[in-house]
């Protein structure tokens, strides 16, 4: 076993060239396998953070047709839309905002932050975790608190390494109190900031912050039973049609968050699969005719082994196993070369950078098996070679 | 019992339509241990000849019985262990393996030896100490890390023999073993298989230089695919 094995590698290192060529052209289709199979495996990734995000069971109204830039200025959302969704059955963790960046001070100094007017429930359905002090009673919404609650990025710009529950805040030009700071959540996607946020009650925003005029951006609700997902989701469209034209909202469900990245994934994998396929396809033919060649010049050696008592079966054997080399050392260097590409291609698809198993597992099995077949016709061929004919081929 | 015994072995081939008989019907008998010669002109199916015995090629028609068994029936593959297990040849053109030493060129045949003949061959020594026993013998064992390319005509054809005898087989058939040899080296090849046959090896040699067959018992000689005359030699 040993002794074939040095023999093998010793007749691929003998022609280099040969040996080179052939790797190069499975290399290819390995490559590409490998970064397409990664980036479905990241997009898939971020559609289940989104969803994760959002939650399975929740549904986000958000003001505006999707795709059509930022939506956080529109405001054609209302509060009847909130009272009317209220209504309806087997919905719950009902809630609604509306957002304005705001320059927010202390005595000292002052910085530009989102500031959020929300309604109740906001905190827990949107998963803010409170680190510090508490989040909003029913108290602070029914008598116009003046209360905020604030990310770390906020606490940490006016009172670096000090607790900040109790101190005030001015708003625009109204003093708010701090009750509590939520726990880091790090960027959006998008590259939005979530710790640089301060909410504060809906109707104190409405009095303080700027005038509403009931106007929200963003609703928000869960529903209890996922089974009814489709039902409720209709009750709320036919509820927002009523009020508004189609073009004034979109409604953004898990099941549309999954079909629209999904989409984009199969776009992906689409294009990128055609192009693997096709470079792993060429690379097989590229290494059948060298491999076709190759049996032909070494003609005689094939005829010699046949002379010294090679049967066919180990003549197949001998070649399938030189495109198995061929095939593995293609994998292995195809994997570094997508280890090193996959970041570079991925953030420049917009999609999380993950160097899935999967991808380089996927990879080495379409190398071995294209690299077996490209070299099984050659190597039944030789194992068919008349010994007497092919020990006379020798080029001297 | 002979070790081999050929009758009526006739090789006919075909171009089209035109069929040429290169062997014409050849009855031979070789006993174990014999050193035979086979000579005769170009074109005389001598080669042919060594082949059929060589299980290498097939006859058109006829029998070969080895050690008494028809060997024609059997399939290519069982012809090809055969050879692995009886028979060690040597060619003219030494077909060494460019790119293996001349150990591992040595080694080559054992990886097609059945492993019941390989358990019963090699059941007291090692193979690798097999081979390098017999490159020592041969006067190669301070070449065993060479290429073939750094070999002289001599030491190739010495690497050559040394690779027919790893799988101690029955039967060495070498084919115009000195044919590429100046006659120093061929001297010293010839010396090599007699010395063999001394041992007990049976030694067929296809040559057209009378001075090689003059080391064999027995000269066959062919003319125009037929035996015509079967002699013993003045040497020995």
């Amino acid at each position: 076993m040993f002794f074939f094995l040095k023999e093998l590698i010793s007749s691929l290192l003998h022609n280099k060239v040969r040996t080179f060529f052939a790797i190069l052209g499975i290399l290819f289709g390995v490559v590409s396998l490998i970064l397409i199979v990664a980036a479905i495996e990241g997009s898939n990734l971020q559609a289940n953070r989104v969803i994760k995000k959002l939650g399975p069971d929740s549904v986000l109204i958000v003001s505006g047709a999707i795709g059509k830039g930022p939506k956080g200025r529109l405001r054609n959302l209302s509060l009847k839309d909130v009272r009317e969704i209220s209504k309806l059955e087997g919905i719950f963790a009902l809630t609604y905002g509306i957002v304005k960046p705001t320059t927010v001070s202390s005595l000292s100094s002052s910085k530009f932050s989102a500031v959020f007017g929300v309604g109740e429930n906001w905190l827990s359905s949107w998963n803010y975790k409170i680190e510090q002090g508490r989040g909003f009673t029913l108290k602070d919404f029914r008598d116009l608190k003046k209360v905020a609650v604030i990310g770390h990025d906020v606490s940490d710009f006016f009172w670096p390494g000090e607790n900040p529950i109790g101190k005030v805040i001015l708003i625009g030009k109204t003093p708010f109190r701090v009750i509590g700071v939520y726990k880091k959540k790090g960027k959006t996607p998008n590259g939005h900031n979530l710790d640089n946020r301060v909410f504060i009650p809906y109707r104190v925003y409405d009095k303080t912050v700027e005038k509403t005029y009931d106007k929200v951006s963003i609703i928000r609700f869960r529903v209890l039973d996922t089974s009814n997902y489709s039902t409720i989701v209709e009750e709320v469209r036919a509820i927002l049609l009523k009020n508004h034209s189609p073009n004034d909202f979109t409604l953004i469900t898990p099941v549309v968050v999954k079909k629209f990245l999904s989409m984009l994934s199969a776009t992906f994998a689409l294009f990128l699969g055609i192009a693997s396929t096709t470079a792993l396809i060429v690379g097989g033919f590229v290494l059948s005719a060298i491999f076709y060649v190759n049996v032909y010049t070494r003609q005689w050696e094939i005829g010699l082994r046949k002379a010294l008592g090679a049967t066919r079966k180990k003549v197949v054997i001998r070649i399938l196993s030189e495109s198995l080399v061929v095939a593995v050392s293609s994998a292995i260097t195809g994997s570094i070369l997508g280890i090193l590409l996959i970041p570079s291609i991925l953030e420049s698809l917009n999609v999380p950078v993950v160097y899935p198993a999967k991808a380089f597992i996927i990879a080495a099995i379409f190398s071995v098996a294209v690299c077996l077949f490209a070299a099984y016709f050659p190597a039944k061929r030789a194992s068919e070679f008349n010994p007497v004919e092919s020990l006379r081929r020798k080029i001297q | 019992m002979a070790l081999i015994e050929l009758n009526g072995i006739k090789k006919v081939y075909r171009h089209g339509d035109i069929e040429t008989e290169i062997l014409k019907g050849i009855d031979l008998k070789i006993e174990r241990g014999e050193f035979i010669a086979i000579v005769g002109p170009s074109g005389s199916g001598k080669s042919t000849l060594l082949y059929i015995l060589g299980l290498l090629d097939r006859p058109s028609s006829g029998s070969y019985l080895l050690e008494g068994k028809e060997v024609l029936k059997l399939s290519d593959d069982e012809l090809s262990r055969l050879r692995a297990d009886y028979i060690g040849f040597v060619f003219q053109a030494f077909y060494l393996i460019p790119y293996l030493t001349v150990l591992d060129n040595v080694l080559l045949p054992l990886q097609y030896l059945p492993r019941e003949s390989r358990k019963k061959k090699f059941s007291n020594i090692q193979p690798e100490k097999f081979a390098e026993e017999i490159l020592n013998r041969l006067g190669l064992s301070d070449r065993k890390n060479f290429k073939p390319e750094q070999l002289s005509g001599g030491q190739k054809q010495r690497t050559a023999i040394a690779r027919a005898l790893m799988n101690k087989p029955e039967l060495i058939l070498a084919d115009e073993p000195t044919g590429q040899l100046d006659s120093a080296s061929g001297k010293a090849v010839m010396e090599i298989l007699k010395e063999l046959h001394r041992e007990g090896k049976t030694i067929i040699v296809v040559t057209h230089d009378k001075e090689v067959a003059s080391y064999a018992q027995r000269i066959v000689e062919i003319k125009d695919g037929r035996i015509v005359r079967c002699s013993s030699s003045s040497k020995n």
